[in-house]
Order: C-alpha cells, then structure tokens, then sequence
C-alpha cells in the first residue's frame, strides 16, 4: 500500500463520510436499488416462464432443431454459456494480476471483478441446465456417470465447479478482512452476519499475513486452471472433424483470448458504472486504472484480430471445400451481418484504444465504447462459431439449414442476466463492493511490518492441516479423476466409483479449501497487536 | 476347546496377516496396472498396448450392413419400415415441427448432381465421435460393434448429434404425438421415446437378440442367410439393396459384398470407419438436359 | 369477454404453475409417452398375454396384392412383411404396403353405418344400424328397379380385379343396369394398355413381364420404380438386369419429358417432349427396320399387319423423329442398335406413359416394338398370362341391352343413383366439381368407404367396408406377374369397428331387395370359396399365394401390328407450360394421404423438411425461375383455362423449362385429419379432355404461372 496515495485517500472519505454503511447505503433501501431489482424479477419471471414452457413442451418451443434436417442443435444457450464463462475471466484474472505483479490501480477493482466472475460463471452454469433436453437427469446422471474422456467434462467440472469454487474461495478469503472490519461496525443481526464471515479474522497481523501467502498461491494455481477451464470449453469446438469450421487447434487459444476480451470489457463497463453513477468513486478507480484496463483489452484484441486473420486464411486458402463453403457462408452469406458486426466491433475498438494507448492520455468514454463494442463482438463472434458449422458444414449432401431464435430462448437468456443482475445488486446491498482498504476505509498495515506472533505449535497445527486438507485433495482429485475415466472397466459402464465425478469436484474443493484451512485455523499468539485504525 | 480356540486365533492372525500382505501386493501390484490401465484407456485408438477398442476383434459379431446403391431405387419402403419398426412417431404438419423429423433410415441426395437418393442409416462406426463426446456415457459402441444410446442415461445435451459428421443421431425435440388408435400397432420389443434425448438406429438390436435367443433356445449357431435380411429395412428393400450381416465371419454375404471394387464408405476421410458399406452406382450418361 | 377470462386463468395458471412445473414437469420428460395400457382391441380375450402370431395375407394398399405376412401380438396388428411365396413381391414390400397398418388404425376411420342428415357435401351425420341402412338401401334400389329407371342407377366399384369386383358387377346385371364401371375406367388407369392388347391379341389383360431375364428395358415414360404397378417387381429385377451376367450389365433406359425418380435410377435418362413416346417408338421401329434388325422368324410366324407398319415407320427417320420429339437422332440409332444387340429387351409403359390423349397410339407402338425385337413370349420378354381356372358362379339371367354411358360423359347424364366403391371421382378424376354437382342433385347415393373422402361426403348412407387387414375375400394381382397366381386375402385382427365386408354387404342388400336365386349364398366367404373350388383353399391359405406350379405362358393366335397410324398429336388445350402431374412415389394418387408416414417421406424424397410434404408444389426448371423470378418456396398460382390452384415453387434440375410438374394427392376436402386441407388438387384445374380410348386424360393442359 503505497503511504501517500492512501493517506491522501482517507483524509479526502474522512471528511466526506462518516458511516462506511451510508456510503455504500448497504441495509438501506434506496428508489433505484428498488427499481434495478424490480427490473431484474421483471427478467427472471419472463425467464422461468419461458423455462417452465420448455420444459413442458420441450425443445421444440425453442429455435433449435435438428442439424441436417434444417436447424442447429445448438443454439443461443450453447453461445451464452461460452459467453457468460468467457466473462468471468475477468475477475480471477484482474485480482491474480494485481496480486502476483502488483498492480495497484487496479486493486479498488478487485472485489468487483470477483464477484463478476463468480456470478457469471452461476449463470454459465445455469445456462448448461437450460441446453439440456432433461435437466432432471442432467443434475442426477452428471454427477455419477461424467466422463473425462469428453471434452464436456472440463465444461461441468473445471469451470463449473473447480473455477467456480476457486473463485469463491479467493473472493471470500479477500473478503474476510472486510468483514471483520464491517463487523466492529455494526449491532444486531448484521453483525453476527458479518462474524460469521470473517470467520475468527481478528485484525492481528498473522492474519494479513497468512492471507497475503495464501492468496499468493491461490493466484498462481488458478491461472493455469483459467486457462485449462476456457482452454476445454475451446476443444468443445475444437475436436470435432466431422464438423466443417471448428475443426481448428486455434479453438482453444481463441477462446481464452475471447474469453479475456469480454471479461475485461464487462469489467470497464461494470467500473464505470461504479465510478460515475453508483458511488461516486472518482478518486478511488483512478483514471490510471481505466488506461490499464484500456491497454489489455487493446493487446487482447489485436491478437483475436490476428487470429481471426489466421482463421479466415487457413478456411479459404486451399481449404477443404466444405470449409471453403462454410467460410464463405459465415463471410458473405446469410452470417453475414454478425461476421462483419465482429469484425467491425473489434477493429474500432482496437482503433480507439490504440490511440489512446499512443496519445498518452485517457479518455474514458473510449473504454467504455469499446468495452460495449467488444461485448456485443463476443456474442456475435461465438454465434459464428456455434451456428454457421451446423447448418452449412455437412460432409453429406444436405439441405443448408437456418436459425431462427425464440422468444423462449431469448426469455430464458433475459432471465438468467436478470438473476445475474439480481445477484450483483444484493452482494451490493450487503457487503462493501470495494475493498474498504483501496477506498480508504480500512487500513490494511504494510506487508514489510508484519510479523508473525503464532506460537509454534498450533503454527505446526495450522500447516498440518492445511497440508492434510491439500493432500486429501489431491488424492480425492486424482482417484475421482481415473475413476471418471473409467479406468479398468468399459468406457461406457459406471464409474467403478459411484459418483466419482463428484470426488474428483470434491477433490478441486477440497485442495482449495486447504487455503481456507489455512487461514481460519485458530491459533494462540503471543501478543494482541491491532492495526484497526480509522 | 482352548486349543481351538488357539487355532481360531491363530488362523484370525494369519488371515490378518494374509490381507495385509495382500493390500500391500495390492498397492505394488495394483497401483500401476491401475495406471497403466488408465494410460491404456486414454491411448486405446493407438493400440500400443495391445488393446484393441472394442467390436475389432476376437468378437464373434461385428454388425455391418451393405447398401447397393446401384440396386436402390429410392423408393423410400426402408424408411416407412424403419419408422413402423422403430415405433418413430410421425413429424407432424405445422412450421413448428420444421426439423424435427426422426428418421432413422433416411434418404439423402448423392452423386455429383445430386440426382438420386440414397438410404442412410446410422454408419455404426468403429471409431465414432459420437460416442467419444457423450458426457455420460450415454451412447457407447457395445462389444458387437454397435452404436447404441441409453435413453436412461441422455440427459440430451445434443453434443453426440452435432458431432456426427453423418447427421444420423435425432433428438426428441417433443413428446411423441400420436393419433390414440395408432397406439395400437406400436412395436411392443421397442420402447417409445420421451422427450429430450438423443436417438438412433439401432440396426434394430432387438431382432439381432430375439434371433440370438431362438438359435441359444435351438443350440445352434446363427446362420447367415438369418441376417442378410434382419433389420426392417433390409427385410423390406424392394431391390434386396440393403443387406445386412456379420462382418467378423468373412464368409458371410456382407464380407464378400464389401471386398467388391465398388465399396466405398462416405466421409472415408474422417477416419470414423464405417460399418456401412455402399456399394457404388455405374457411372451412368445423360444426353443432355435440353429438349 | 369470456375469452378474456379464459386468457386471463390461463395467465393465473401458467404464472401459478410455474414454480412447480419448473420443478416437476422435468420428472415428466422421463414418463415414456405409451400409456401403461394399450387401448382395449376387440377380440382381446382371445389371445394370450405376450402371444405372437404372424398370419400370412394379401396387401390391398395398391391393386399390386402383394403376398403380406402381418405380425400380430395380442390382437393388434403390429407390423407388415412380405411374403415370400407371393409372386409380385416374393417376401419385399413397397412403402405403401409397409404402411398398411395405418389404414387399419386410422383415427379417422368412419365407425358404423351413417345416414345423412345435413345437405349433400356438408358431413353431418347420423348413426344407424346395419339392418336400418341395408333396409333403406335396397327399398331405395328396389323402388329404381320397379320404376323401370334401373339404367339410371351407377355402380362404380374401383377394383381392377377379384370377386368382389365381380359380384358387384353381377349386381349391376341384376338390377339391370348397364352403367356399371371398374378401376380401368379412371383417369389415371392402364385402359389404353388394356385396349392395345385387346387389338393386338385378342385379350383383355395387361402384359406380365418376365423381368428377371430382361437385359434391355427401354421404358417410355413407365414410372417403374415409382408408382406404377409394375413397380415391385421391376425393382426386384433391378439386380438381375444388371448383376445376372457379370461380365454384361443390362441396361434401363427411361425416356421421359422430365427426370423422374425412375430416370434418375436408370442408366440413361432421354428427355423428349411430353406425349411424343409414339414418335419415339416408330423412329426405333424405323432403325430397325432399315438395318434389318428384327425378329424375321417372329414376324413371319406370328403376326399380321406387318407391312402396312414398316410402309409408315420408314416415313419417321431418325432425323425426322428427332425434329418431333426432340431425341436427337443419333440417339434414337444408338438406342435401337443397343436394344437389338442386348436382348432380351422390352420396351415398357404405364399409366403414366399412357396419361396424354394419344395414350393408345403410345402402347399399342410398344407392343409393337416388343413384336420387332422378338420378346414376345419368350424368355426375358412380354409375356401373356393364361387366366386363372376359377370354377363359376350360377349364371345371371337378367342382363340389360341398354348401352352403358360412358365413364367420362356420367356427368353429363341423367343419372341420379350412385353406388360407390373404391372409387373417389369427385377427388380423382379432372375436374372433380363436375362430379360434385352431379351428386349434389342426384337422387340416392351409397358409399361402401372406410373413410370419409370426398364422394363420401355426398353420400345418403355410408355402409363402411372393413379395411383390407380385417376381411376375407380373394386378391388378383394387377402386376405384371408372366404367370397364372392369386392370393387370398383373410383378417388378420378383428373388425376393430362395426363395420362389413362389403361382399356381404351386397349379398344382403341383394337379398333384401328379393334377389335370393341370384345371391344365393349365405356370406361372401361362401361365394369366394365357391369360386375357389378346384384349389385348395387351405393350402393356399396357409402359403399365402397360389401360383401356377407350371409358370405357364398363354398361348396366342396372331399378333396384330398396329393400326392406329399414323401416330396421334397429343392435344393441349390453353398456351404456356404443359402441366405434368404424376403420381407420387409414396403414397399414389392421393389413396394414401390418410397415412402421415407416406405423406411425409414423399417431402422427404425431394429432401423438403416433412411438414411441407402438406402442401403442393410446382416444380419448375431453374430457366424458368430464372426468367419469371421465382425463388424456392414461392408462393404463385398455376393457372389453367379452366381454374387456378396456389402452390410452392419448387427449382428443380432435370425439368424442361416448358414443362412444369405437380404430384398429384394433396388436396383433399375431407378424408381424415392427415389429408384435409392440405395442399392444392392439381386436378382442379385440368381440362377435361377423353383420349382415344375414352377415358379423361391427365395430361391435357398447358398452364400459367402467377406470383400470388
């Protein structure tokens, strides 16, 4: 924490506000909250109701039908699973970032981010519900019968539940210190609220600095996982020879790079409307932290552009035919319009964010139109990816088929953004949406004066069991993992394991709770320092 | 009494012992055949450890089927008998029902004008996507070669349909509608489908069993000329284009058809492997398309 | 307003069920939709649970009669197979004959004899009983006959062959009516076929073929792996044409004005102009002749005529045929020197050849050409069946000299009482409304029909027949079998309604009205098996099929070349497109539209999703989409003198750009939930026009197209 930024912040909120509850109106009801929330119940009844349609009437109130026979398979959900997976990169991704290279404009974002993962990846996960044909037997048979060998297995695991899980753990520890400190504010039931969350957070400096290990590490094991997690969603795609125009190695990178495009650009989007309209926080998400911003998303999407370049030229180039015909169909046929919506949306929004990379100043509103515009490139983009290969890339002579989107389809997308949004503002409602030490509320003390006050033995105690809890995982991970792949029986019999695809997700859990463990294993400490101050 | 009691103890310890003994083999021993059993799992498409994928080889059956496209007229008796067969509900009249059709047997155009049809079944292939991508374990090849789906197990995520290069896998897009006196001649060896998952041609596995159960019952071995005509389609085919038959015998009549130099596999290039076989039509000459 | 409150619950109740059908109806997907018990079949309590039996009978979705074994569990008819003892089909089956079970089961099946009770064409009805409606029946005959106006009085029983066919013919002698018409009468019927070899042989049966050993088809338009009645079993000779010899393929050559499913699965496919086969024929005819290449022995031997024919076909050079029927002339050497080097060859037509005005000219041409190459009852070629030795019915006395009305001029006539069976004309035959203002005004009308069709529609009484699957009677087969064979058609379930076999509805009828000397027998069953005498009904039963153990040929005196020269110019009436509707591959002229399964695959063949196979289309070349600017799926109007009817474009390859195709079978007004109101009925607006041989032709008009 740099000394004379936060110094210079805290005497600015000091004047400015008394109550941390008044500035974040957190427990009070304010007419737009209200409003935001009756918009969102708005969305998520028009969603369960065209849910409940389809799963009365089945699929067939939805657009999809079957490829060949004239429609596609997959559709608008397929799209915004990857969409809503693709913009929860956002947040893990900002937060291991400012923690491994210190980025410190970009810690005031940190919690927001999260929380955009964590949500999105719901409603990724909400949105794999709605595809299926039977959801019942999707939530019974996923858990006891997944198979590793299908790339789907990276999409129900890692991302759903492994990244997700991640996430949460990485977000509540980064939460604790807030909490405790929200919780020596607060009476009544709140306050028991914000206890249990802290969760024996006490201000000591063994705390901060068992959590600046832990989130250390947790930043370095959740970025390769990000990778592997966005990575399976791409060879969905990407393994598939029989189909013309996904049969591609860039699939996966592609993915991550999209991925990451849209994340940030939700990102901006989501600090703008934080910084301007909500809260006031000029000073807090600093300009600096918007032009950072601004430069990853420019480097981001230059390299979609240059990939998209390479795509476009292996697909027309002495392609097979029928990826020639797909290409062609995506470029100049009935694809057209979404084509040329990306590669337009793309190209403008590197353009303005290369001049503001290059003119040395920042202007916000280009962030913020280019974030819009890369969002809307996102959804185009994978309906390019998942639509035009289902009804143009036949390797048999059949009819081209069309997509024509539902109101079903779209009610439930609406209300899974509702619930999104639902969700968003209730986190808000309850809990500080900044972390209170980059706002200046809280003062978190430097990491050179902290010193470890744990005695010896529950020191011992406390690795012990994390080590315990991390081996565990490992092991639940790795049994539950070779069982999931059927070894020694038939891939198609059950898992010599019941449900060994929920070990293997057990195990994910179990190695990152060993984080937990080790932060909120109560330990015995020479003296009582605090460095509660405010 | 002591003494046995001695014995009982003594033989408890030695049991104790035994198992102990054991679980330590077990960990030697079966750790690494676990993981190498494992590796064999992920690595089985490259047989280098000698195990063959399932329905190669050492199997008695291996279901294949030959399609003489030069003996096909098109007419169509295949898909009607498969449907019959198959209890496969009608589509239905209404925009609505646009591509919902199920059609296990179905007729696509082929030939370089796309002048003629041809009947396509599921291909059964010996290394199907289909089967690859299911995330439960829903369709799987079975030990005779067979692309099968466990309606079951489908939770209908659609992944096997878009991956099949061949289109031959339908989803149940709604409940069957049927006409209540239809219930009436619905095959009772097959059950009717409910919506939301994923189905396919089964070269209609439950004559292959019935037949398998008459010939066990008669202790004897299943004859040729019992298959070449098993499935509804091919029982059916006006032409006898359609034969049917057991690949691993090369003595039967669909071995000899398929080493004729007019069999071909579609989409040989996808490395899938069909186990249908089409035979290919003589080159044929129009006049000219101009009266 | 009570509208309102209906949306309004169903608001309520779709916003209140929500929470729970989110969470419930997902346990419902997993119910399979078969209800835990099949609906009850009559004759249930007969059969064992689980029990299986496969009763061996004969189709009757087509006049093929194919031999049929049906799979029957518990009662129910479950599915249809072929029959290997049958000789049309020797145990394969058509689309049509697979679908055989939805004829029986179909929802819309007409449940008990119906009275009318609203206006002619209006479907109200009453239900009564059998005694009543036979009762009303014969009075209302009788009260004809006595009137002394029996010739007003119209059988039409669309069978081409078997007893009941003849009994309902004896019945017309006995009310004394001459007015009495069979399947041949139709439309769209092999008549001229039949007219052909009434001239050149003295008999009136259609030619068996002996296929299997044919080496050359030259086919003139014959829809022989379509619709046609030859259809089964040159499908099944497909392999021995062209596998028999391995070292010499046979050929099929389809001479047709468009690409059809049949040119597209021969090995040659010649566009000519529509209704030019007898130009055609007589050009082959002249190459053989010129080069010498025909059959000297045969001709010498067994014909007459032969002059006179050589004299014209030496006018039709190939170069002069190739200016008529746009052949071009090389072709026309090429085809008639492959045809003379590959024999056995035959030359084939159909119904459909046959379908211009000009139809006999075009078969008795093929026969001729059949006489030139010496394939005439020889092996591998046209052959002529002996009739079947089918012991007598006692002889009917009372037979009229008056002269019958022609089928294509009845509405025109003062006929006013109609029996109906098997015969739709107010679907099935050019400008059906004609009819339907016939029997608007008509005095008394009797429909036998299992289902509501359109006639039906104008019927008094309906005295619903069984289907094929539940009655007993005797099955003649149509197809072009080279030797004697019959089959007998029994029930294989119970009448699932109270419906009659309509064999016995006559002989009760004819009994009512006092007819006891001439309907003597207590049942139909007993009048098949009379006739059935000196076979064995029980093995016949049990085989399914008779045929002849000697596959005897009939023996003929002289073939007569033909004399209906020189050939005849088809006629058109109006200017534009010549509208070419054809008969669909699956489901024939429209017989079959009750069934959704045929109805769909015929979308299905033209690679149309199936819900479209409901509507009709136009198909028309890509030359001329491209000059009146009409894309796939259009919506435009095909218009005739005489009327217009809406259809779908449909750009098709292989369709001249003067010609444009419509499949005939959509369009019906009634006939069940699957036909009715679907499509258009290209015989709306065909001018009716008689052929030669006096049946209305199908392909009489030229037409327009307009963008709706």
């Amino acid at each position: 924490m740099a000394v004379g930024e936060g110094e210079k912040i805290r005497k600015d909120r000091e004047n400015k506000v008394s109550d941390v509850f008044d500035f974040f109106s957190i427990g009070k009801l304010k007419i737009g909250w209200i409003l935001a929330v009756i918009f969102s119940l708005i969305l998520i009844l028009i969603g369960v109701i065209s849910f409940a349609q389809q799963e009365k009437y089945g699929d067939i109130v939805t657009g999809l039908r079957t490829p060949g026979y004239g429609g596609v398979s997959w559709g608008l959900y397929v799209v915004f699973i990857i969409y809503f997976i693709g913009i929860s990169f956002a947040g893990i991704t900002i937060s291991a970032l400012t923690r491994i290279f210190g980025m410190k404009e970009l810690r005031p974002l940190t919690r927001p981010a999260e929380l955009l993962t964590i949500i999105s990846l719901i409603l990724g996960a909400m949105s794999v519900l709605a595809d299926q044909g039977r959801v019942l037997y999707a939530l019974l048979n996923l858990p006891r019968y997944a198979r590793v060998m299908s790339p789907m297995f990276g999409t129900f695991t890692m991302v759903i539940a492994g990244y997700l899980f991640a996430s949460l753990v990485y977000f509540y520890l980064s939460a604790r210190a807030d909490a405790w400190f929200m919780a020596s504010r607060s009476r009544g039931f709140l306050r028991i609220f914000y206890k249990i969350l802290a969760l024996g957070f006490s201000g000591k400096t063994d705390d901060y600095l068992r959590h600046s290990y832990s989130s250390f590490w947790l930043a370095i094991f959740i970025l390769p996982l990000l990778v592997t997690a966005h990575s399976t969603l791409g060879f969905i795609f990407g393994i598939q020879a029989g189909r013309p125009g996904w049969f591609s190695a860039l699939q996966a990178p592609g993915f991550v790079i999209m991925a990451g495009i849209s994340g940030t650009g939700m990102l901006v989007i989501i600090a703008y409307l934080l910084r301007r309209k909500i809260y006031k926080l000029e000073d807090v998400i600093t300009e600096k932290a918007f032009r950072t911003l601004g430069t990853m998303l420019m480097i981001l999407t230059i390299t979609y552009i240059y990939f998209m370049i390479v795509e476009e030229l292996t697909a027309n180039y002495a392609a097979p035919r029928k990826e020639r015909e797909v290409a062609h169909a995506i470029a100049f046929g009935p694809y057209a319009i979404p084509f040329w919506t990306t590669v337009v949306c793309l190209l403008v929004s590197f353009v303005m964010l290369f001049y503001q990379f290059v003119s040395g100043k920042t202007f916000i509103w280009i962030n913020l139109l280019s974030s819009l515009l890369v969002n809307v490139a996102a959804v185009s983009k994978r309906f390019i990816i998942v639509v035009p290969s289902q009804t143009h890339g036949f390797y048999l002579a059949y009819p081209e088929g069309s997509y024509h989107i539902s109101p079903v389809e779209i009610g439930i997308i609406l209300g899974l953004v509702g619930f999104g949004i639902l969700l968003y503002i209730i986190f808000a409602k309850i809990f500080p949406i900044i972390p209170l030490d980059t706002a200046g509320i809280r003062e978190e003390p430097e990491e050179e004066n902290l010193e470890r006050t744990e005695y010896g033995t529950t020191l011992l105690l406390r690795r012990f069991a994390f080590v315990l809890t991390l081996l565990l995982g490992f092991i639940l991970m790795i049994v539950g993992f070779l069982a999931s792949a059927r070894v020694g029986t038939k891939p198609y019999l059950d898992p010599p394991i019941p449900f060994a695809p929920v070990i293997f997700i057990l195990g994910i859990m179990l190695s990152f709770i060993s984080a937990v463990v080790y932060e909120v294993f109560p330990g015995k400490y020479r003296t009582q320092p605090s460095s509660e101050k405010f | 009494m002591e003494e046995e009691k001695k014995r009982e103890t003594k033989n408890k310890k030695e049991k104790r012992n035994f198992l102990k003994l054991f679980a330590i083999a077990g960990i030697f021993a079966g750790v690494p055949s676990f993981v190498s059993k494992f590796f064999a799992l992920v690595s089985k498409n490259d047989n280098e450890n000698g195990e063959e994928p399932e329905g190669k080889s050492g199997e008695k059956y291996r279901w294949g089927m030959v399609i003489d496209l030069d003996l096909c007229t098109g007419c169509g008796a295949c898909v009607i008998a498969c449907k019959i067969e198959n209890n496969i509900p009608p589509t239905g009249y209404t925009e609505r029902d646009r591509g919902t059709e199920i059609e296990w047997m179905s007729l696509i155009p082929a030939g370089e004008d796309k002048d003629y049809m041809i009947p396509i079944p599921c291909l059964h292939c010996d290394n199907p996507p289909c089967t690859k991508v299911c995330p439960v374990g829903a369709t799987y090849i079975n030990d005779e070669g067979l692309v099968v789906q466990i309606w079951d197990r489908c939770i209908g995520c659609r992944y096997c349909q878009v991956s099949c290069p061949y289109e031959r896998k339908f989803f149940t897009w709604k409940k069957p509608e049927w006409p209540e006196t239809y219930l009436q001649w619905l095959n009772p060896d097959v059950p009717t489908r409910p919506k939301g998952v994923v189905e396919k041609c089964t070269f209609c596995s439950h004559r292959i069993r019935k037949l398998k159960e008459r010939a066990r019952d008669e202790d004897r071995e299943i004859e040729d000329k019992e298959l070449v005509r098993l499935p509804a389609c091919a029982e059916v085919c006006p032409t006898g284009a359609i034969t049917f038959g057991n690949l691993a015998d090369p003595e039967s009549t669909v071995s000899q058809l398929a080493k004729s130099p007019r069999a071909f596999r579609l989409g040989e290039h996808l490395g899938t492997e069909p186990k249908v076989i089409y035979l290919a039509k003589e080159k044929r000459k129009f006049i000219s398309k101009e009266v | 307003m009570k509208e309102v409150d209906i949306k309004k619950r169903e608001f309520f109740k779709a916003v209140g069920g929500i929470s729970v059908l989110s969470l419930l109806t997902s346990c419902e997907a997993d119910v399979y939709s078969l209800p835990e018990k099949k609906p009850p079949v009559p004759g249930a309590e007969k059969w064992y649970e689980g029990e299986e039996k496969y009763i061996k009978s004969v189709c009757g979705q087509c006049p093929v009669n194919c031999g049929i074994i049906v799979r029957v569990v518990e009662g129910r008819a479950v599915k249809i197979m072929g029959n290997p003892a049958a000789s049309p089909n020797r145990g394969v089956l058509g689309p049509k004959g697979n679908s055989g079970i939805m004829t029986l089961y179909d929802p819309d099946r007409i449940k008990h004899p119906l009275k009318r009770v609203g206006k002619r064409g209006e479907g109200k009805w009453e239900k009564i009983s059998w005694d009543e409606a036979i009762k009303i029946v014969a009075q209302k005959l009788k009260e004809k006959v006595e009137k002394g106006e029996s010739r007003k009085i119209a059988i039409l029983c669309g069978r081409p062959k078997g007893f009941t066919r003849e009994l309902f013919e004896r019945f017309a002698d006995v009310l004394g009516t001459p007015n009495f018409y069979d399947f041949f009468e139709k439309s769209y019927s092999p008549r001229p076929i039949l007219e052909a070899m009434r001239e050149a042989f003295g008999v009136w049966d259609l030619p068996g073929f002996d296929s299997q050993k044919t080496q050359y088809i030259l086919s003139l338009g014959s829809a022989m792996f379509e619709s046609t009645c030859h259809g089964i079993r040159f499908a099944r000779a497909v392999y021995e044409i062209r596998y028999r010899y391995p070292a010499r393929r046979g050929k099929i050559v389809q001479v047709d004005p468009f690409l059809s499913a049949t040119g597209s699965q021969a090995d040659e496919w010649i566009p000519i102009k529509p209704g030019k086969y007898d130009v055609f024929a007589l050009g082959i005819a002249n190459v053989l002749i010129s080069e010498n290449m025909y059959d000297r022995d045969f001709v010498e031997k067994k014909t007459e005529g032969f002059e006179r024919f050589g004299e014209i076909a030496r006018e039709y050079t190939p170069e002069r045929v190739e200016k008529e029927t746009g052949v071009p002339a090389h072709d026309i050497v090429r085809i008639a020197r492959e045809m003379w080097n590959s024999r056995p060859s035959i030359s084939l037509v159909d119904e459909r050849s046959t379908s211009t005005t000009n139809g006999l000219h075009i078969a008795c041409l093929s026969l001729c050409l059949n006489a030139l190459l010496g394939s005439i009852n020889s092996p591998g070629g046209l052959v002529l069946r002996p009739p079947i030795k089918f012991s007598n019915w006692k002889d009917v006395k009372r037979k009229t000299k008056e002269r019958k009305i022609p089928f294509a001029d009845l509405p025109d006539s003062d006929v006013d009482t109609f029996l109906f069976y098997y015969m739709n004309p107010v679907y099935s035959e050019p400008a059906g409304e004609r009819w339907a203002k016939l029997l608007e005004k008509a005095d008394f009308v009797v429909s036998f029909s299992p289902f509501e069709d359109e006639t039906s529609l104008f019927a008094d009484i309906i005295l619903p027949d069984h289907t094929y699957l539940e009655r007993f009677e005797d099955a003649q087969s149509f197809s072009s079998i080279p030797f004697a064979g019959f089959g007998i058609r029994k029930p294989v379930v119970y009448p699932l309604y109270d419906t009659k076999n309509t064999g016995d509805t006559i002989i009760l009828i004819a009994k009512e009205m006092g007819f006891e000397d001439e309907f003597y027998w207590e049942d139909f069953e007993e009048a098949v098996k009379e006739r059935l005498k000196n076979f064995d009904i029980d093995e016949v039963e049990e085989k399914g099929w008779w045929e002849d153990p000697e596959k005897k040929w009939a023996d003929f005196d002289k073939f007569r070349f033909c004399s209906h020269l020189p050939p005849h110019e088809p006629e058109w009436k109006g200017d534009g497109l010549y509208l070419l509707p054809y008969k669909s591959t699956t489901y024939g002229e429209g017989s079959g539209a009750n069934i959704p399964y045929l109805m769909e695959l015929s979308a299905r063949i033209k690679m149309l999703p199936a819900y479209m196979s409901y509507e009709t289309f136009v198909e028309i070349s890509p030359e001329l989409a491209e000059k009146l600017k009409l894309s796939n799926f259009e919506r435009v109007y095909v218009v005739s003198d005489t009327g217009k009817i809406k259809a779908k474009v449909l750009i098709k390859e292989g369709v001249p750009p003067d010609v444009v195709l419509v499949e005939l079978g959509r369009g019906h007004k009634a006939f069940g939930r699957f036909a009715k109101g679907r499509g258009a009925n290209p015989r709306e607006i065909i001018v009716p026009l008689k052929s030669i041989v006096g049946n209305l032709a199908l392909w009489t008009t030229r037409v327009k197209i307009e963008k709706a």
